[in-house]
């Protein structure tokens, strides 16, 4: 015996899913072309350049803020 | 596996998911003073506080909701890949996870940065703006996952229709 065929698509997948290749060929359009507010590498030269307001104390070297 | 099973598995994965949607939330309440505050002491403790909340619950948070949703799938009768709002849960999860990962560091800086020094009003400007919007993107994205788990919208994968085929032909044979 033949199977039954499976049940078609909700509407709602096929716009859920139209919605996330669309966010996610933003998302990876932004950050291929560096045009993302936080591009890969762009916060280190940021940091370089930043204007100190008031170097009260030295920030420490790496890791986490807490131990 | 038994019902008592189940529903501690359920708990537990409802508690990380929605503990996960609070910390998220605790995290974006704190992006309003960081970016708009006129005292230095506010934005430092903000983002000192929020690079606290990000590795210490939101991470932690987003690992147990992804472990507790998979094994969840596994024992119910819903399974991964059956049904399509499991499915695209799952799919949510991993991505959000991915990029939350993937975000930890710009958040680790800017707390780093405020635990020495006063921060400019401009200074990290496009990574402080980035973290508020990766948080505004991430309520999104778990309130929609939230709002799938609750409704539990219809529609089941081929896989799933093919494995509920199996089911009732055992069950007949």
């Amino acid at each position: 015996m033949a199977n039954p065929a499976a049940p078609p698509t909700p509407r709602w997948v096929k716009v859920f899913g139209a919605l996330a290749v669309l966010l996610l060929a933003l998302f990876v359009a932004l950050h291929v072309s560096g045009r993302s507010p936080h591009g890969h590498g762009a916060h280190a030269s940021q940091a370089d350049d930043a204007t100190h307001a008031d170097a009260a104390e030295p920030a420490p070297a790496k890791g986490s803020v807490v131990p | 596996m038994s019902a008592g099973w189940r529903k501690l598995g359920l708990t537990l994965h409802v508690t990380a998911s929605v503990g996960w949607l609070g910390a998220v939330l605790g995290f974006l309440a704190l992006t309003l003073p960081a970016l708009r505050s006129e005292h230095l002491q506010v934005v430092r403790s903000a983002y000192v506080s929020m690079d606290i909340i990000a590795r210490f619950a939101i991470l932690p948070l987003c690992i147990a909701s992804l472990v507790t949703g998979v094994f969840q799938s596994l024992i119910s009768k819903w399974g991964l890949i059956q049904h399509y709002w499991v499915a695209f849960k799952l799919l949510m999860n991993v991505l959000s996870s991915a990029v939350l990962v993937g975000h930890m560091r710009p958040i680790a800086e800017v707390g780093r940065a405020a635990l020495g020094r006063n921060l400019a009003r401009g200074e990290l400007s496009n990574v402080r703006l980035q973290i508020a919007v990766d948080a505004c993107a991430a309520v999104v994205v778990l309130l929609i996952a939230t709002g799938l788990a609750i409704y539990k919208p219809p529609g089941i994968t081929s896989y799933g229709w093919r494995k509920q085929l199996a089911r009732q032909r055992a069950s007949t044979a």
